[in-house]
């Protein structure tokens, strides 16, 4: 009787401990950030609505501006130093820029309207234009002369491609193989140090990871979505409900995947996840942003002031 | 200038022209804002102001409406922009008015810092442009039913006693039709 008792107050007590051990595991890691600076203001010309962002080691700033098609060189204070580009097709012209990534010496730009890669040095001047000739979901660099991408590619499956300087393409893998119709392959995407790729899908609930081998090492559903909202535009079912809107990883590989229109603060919740996909914290923004970036001395830039405003804050891990 | 042009109005209205020419009037004499503002050109010189253009005896003027989801749509505003771009300098900053359609905001007391943004917004796309007419925001959401998806041009001449209302792109001879009013 004595030996039972004993037992079921280990039981009891293995039972307290563990859901307890969980939750304070999960509290324990919190996120937190500090602004350390902002440019663009509702009184100056800095930045009328910005698309992509990109930082290099100096801690120079640079930003493609949709509404004056251009792309914006700021110093570590926040001040314009340089600005290139203009309306048009032509070399170093925009209609419509969006993705930006940033190599050791190079700046590389994409076009929603416009098909390939523009290529600029670190003084914003043109230097060539990749060609490509689908449109660019996401884009990363791994040196100054290689740079994955990702491509949509309805009604073909889209793609990881890693590719050279010269748009001569090194490898590929279709990351999504089932046709589900047009824009359900949009995704946002990140790699880091040791070669694996991370997706998390814009029209989907659905993180995933991939090795560099073509190989999926896992999927998540962080909203328990099953089905997102379309609606007919001519022939096509088109998603019109976002549920990632887009990811990146700080300096220890953690995911921050910035939540869509299901979070409970859309466009604002970040969810941090380990890079075995689970999940570790929540941090919410203080405003509502497209994009997150966090660039290599783990500062983490977003939007605000719908876009008029760039915000770069300091994380803090407690 | 206004205050001329407003007592011309009432002296038209007592003289019995249509209810369409007096709404065409009053809107134009209520108009609101000063040119330049949300332009990409810098204030003008007050003695240019002063001294009156080829096109100042004009009476007609041309409102151009669009939605701000637009500016974003290089497609679906060019056939403005080069239509705009067509216009002598004078005759945009004169004859033309830009209406910014854009939906209601559900946090009412955010509206104020939104049509600020907006306004700083237009100005960089008019700048970028090279837009020489002012714009106005539709902050009480008049017209967003009227540009739904479409971008609109709207004449209107209480002399000749024309409102007419064109969607972009124009039609076959429409563009000349509006060139010929705004011009002559």
């Amino acid at each position: 009787m004595k030996k039972n008792s004993k037992l079921l107050a280990r039981a009891a007590a293995v039972a307290l401990i563990v859901p307890l051990s969980f939750f304070a595991a999960e509290q324990r890691f919190k996120v937190s950030i500090q602004e350390v600076l902002s440019i663009g203001a509702l009184d100056d010309e800095a930045i009328f609505q910005w698309t992509g962002v990109a930082a290099d080691s100096d801690g120079f700033i640079y930003v493609l501006d949709g509404l004056d098609y251009s792309l914006k060189k700021f110093d570590v204070k926040g001040k314009l130093v340089k600005k290139a580009g203009r309306k048009g097709q032509g070399p170093g012209e925009f209609m419509a820029p969006r993705l930006l990534a940033c190599s050791q010496d190079l700046l590389y730009a994409t076009d929603q309207t416009v098909l390939g890669i523009s290529v600029f040095d670190k003084d914003v001047r043109f230097k060539k234009r990749i060609p490509f000739s689908k449109p660019i979901a996401d884009l990363f660099v791994l040196s100054n002369e290689m740079i994955v991408l990702a491509a949509m590619g309805f009604p073909e499956p889209g793609k990881i491609i890693v590719m050279d300087g010269s748009g001569h393409i090194q490898t590929e893998f279709a990351y999504y193989e089932k046709d589900a119709g047009p824009m359900m392959d949009s995704i946002s995407a990140a790699l880091d140090g040791q070669g694996q790729f991370y997706l998390a899908y814009l029209f989907q609930d659905r993180i995933e990871s991939w090795d560099g081998r073509a190989k999926r090492l896992w999927s998540k559903s962080l909203l328990g979505i099953q089905k997102v909202e379309r609606e007919k535009i001519e022939n096509y079912l088109v998603p019109t409900e976002v549920c990632y809107k887009d990811i990146s990883l700080d300096d220890r590989g953690r995911l921050f995947v910035l939540a869509g229109k299901h979070a409970k603060n859309p466009g604002r919740d970040v969810y941090i996840l380990s890079p075995s996909g689970e999940w570790l914290s929540t941090l919410t923004l203080p405003d509502t942003t497209h994009c997150i970036y966090i660039d290599r001395q783990n500062f983490l830039y977003a939007r605000a002031n719908q876009g008029i405003t760039l915000k770069k804050y300091r994380l803090i891990y407690e | 200038m206004k205050t001329r042009r407003a007592k011309r109005g009432r002296s038209n209205l007592a003289s019995g022209c249509t209810g369409r020419a007096w709404l065409a009037l009053c809107l134009f004499c209520l108009w609101p804002v000063p040119a330049g503002l949300f332009t990409g050109c810098s204030s003008p010189n007050p003695e240019d102001a002063a001294r009156p253009s080829a096109y100042s005896r004009n009476r007609t003027i041309c409102w151009v409406l669009f939605d701000f989801d637009s500016l974003f749509c290089s497609p679906c505003l060019a056939p403005l922009l080069e239509f705009c771009r067509s216009l002598p300098v004078p005759v945009q900053e004169e004859r033309v008015r830009g209406i910014l359609v854009y939906g209601a905001r559900p946090d009412k007391a955010q509206d104020g810092l939104y049509a600020r943004i907006l306004q700083k917004k237009m100005h960089g796309f008019a700048k970028a442009n090279s837009l020489q007419f002012p714009v106005v925001l539709d902050g009480f959401h008049v017209f967003n039913s009227l540009v739904k998806s479409s971008v609109r041009a709207v004449l209107f001449d209480d002399v000749k006693q024309i409102v007419k209302a064109y969607v972009f792109p124009l039609q076959p001879g429409e563009r000349d039709e509006i060139m010929q009013l705004l011009l002559n």
